[in-house]
């Protein structure tokens, strides 16, 4: 039964690399002129491929200098490290005697659930100024909304791990981050107001 | 003779099983803030890496920053290198994706290359044709789907067993053997396409 059955691809790759087959696929390869055909077809190419990929001429080129890439490397690493801790710098806190990273993990879901807060009120207000007729008054709709929607917002943002808050971040430009500065100290002012 | 010993023996370490090792103690010193372990670790896989992106983008300067990108991408995430492979997998998995996103995003890029079957020595005509034919080949092998291109590359050129191109790549080794089945079954159709078209081969 099983000396009917035809070679597989990865059987043919080990035949032209050379591979000894197990001795049931090599009786039947000796027998079988499809298998053989199916081999014969592609030799030629593998040795071209083989021949053309190890003796290609590459493009003519000076070896490159390797010091001078090794230092451009570091450089941009450096630039891009420097980069993304004046972003974090940003946010900082003087959070003094705490200890940093008890300070970030009471800080960062904090700050996610209040700039989603933020986002999904201004979002709100927006629409609401947009939406259709509502048999409610305006503003008991746009306050089930609201607290709907922001409930929604608030269990996303919280099932933000903190590395994809920090990654969200750092994609930041300058003017999205000096927005959302701007959007988070305009509701600390209008909380501290009320 | 001392020199040749020591040579000798430089060149078989840096083909020895404690190659991996090696790696895994540079990333170590790198996340410990040892400088010198970068340098290390660039000295050690800058040149492979450059040769695999070259072999996709065919300029040198294209590859450089191929190669540059690579890097960064490797440095960047060091912390997630975990060692179970070695970093020379890791490092060429990293490129051979970068390669692979590079050729998709920018296609096939064509050289224009004249015709080179003029009056010459029946010799050196012979050596042209070859020298053509497998140009001819290498174009082909670029019109290949990228990850078929690669594994071609990382098997012929690179001169990696199917079990390190498997673990590049995250595929089983019976799956990159069948990759490399259909990849040449792709290119005999091509040459025979070529030959029908009446064009040189």
């Amino acid at each position: 039964m099983r000396m009917k059955r035809h070679l597989n691809p990865p059987d043919f790759v080990d035949l032209l690399e050379g591979v000894t087959l197990d001795p049931w696929k090599t009786s039947h390869f000796e027998r079988c002129r499809r298998c053989q055909e199916t081999l014969a077809a592609l030799a030629p190419c593998f040795q071209e491929v083989d021949e053309g990929t190890s003796q290609t001429d590459l493009p003519p080129a000076p070896d490159p200098d390797w010091s001078e890439f090794r230092s451009r490397v570091r450089d941009a690493l450096l630039a891009r490290s420097v980069r993304r801790s004046s972003w974090l710098g940003r946010w900082r806190v003087p959070v003094g005697l705490t200890p940093p990273p008890a300070a970030w993990g009471v800080a960062v879901p904090a700050l996610i659930v209040l700039v989603t807060l933020t986002l999904g009120s201004l979002w709100l207000a927006r629409s609401g100024r947009t939406t259709g007729p509502d048999d409610r008054s305006p503003d008991l709709a746009t306050a089930e909304l609201f607290q709907e929607d922001a409930a929604a917002l608030e269990t996303e943002a919280l099932a933000w791990s903190e590395g994809d808050f920090f990654i969200a971040l750092n994609e930041l430009d300058e003017s999205e981050a000096d927005r959302l500065l701007e959007l988070i100290s305009l509701t600390l002012d209008g909380e501290g107001g009320v | 003779m001392e020199h040749s010993a020591t040579t000798a023996m430089s060149l078989t370490t840096t083909g020895s099983r404690s190659e991996p090792d090696e790696d895994r103690k540079l990333v170590q010193r790198y996340l410990d803030g040892d400088m010198a372990a970068f340098d290390g670790l660039m000295t050690r896989h800058e040149r492979q890496v450059y040769g695999l992106c070259l072999r996709f983008v065919k300029h040198p300067d294209d590859a450089m920053d191929l190669t540059q990108d690579v890097f960064i991408k490797a440095f960047e995430n060091l912390r997630s290198f975990r060692g179970d492979a070695g970093f020379r997998t890791w490092i060429y998995r990293i490129a051979v994706n970068h390669c692979i996103n590079h050729v998709r995003k920018n296609g096939r890029r064509f050289v224009e290359v004249q015709d080179s079957t003029l009056t010459v020595e029946p010799a050196a005509h012979r050596r042209l044709l070859e020298d053509e034919r497998r140009r001819i080949v290498g174009d082909l092998i670029e019109d290949l789907p990228p990850k078929q291109r690669a594994i071609l590359e990382l098997r012929m050129h690179q001169n990696l067993s199917y079990e390190e191109i498997a673990n590049i790549l995250d595929r089983s080794v019976s799956t990159i053997k069948s990759s490399v089945f259909f990849a040449l079954g792709k290119l005999r159709k091509m040459i025979e396409e070529r030959k029908a078209s009446g064009a040189s081969f």
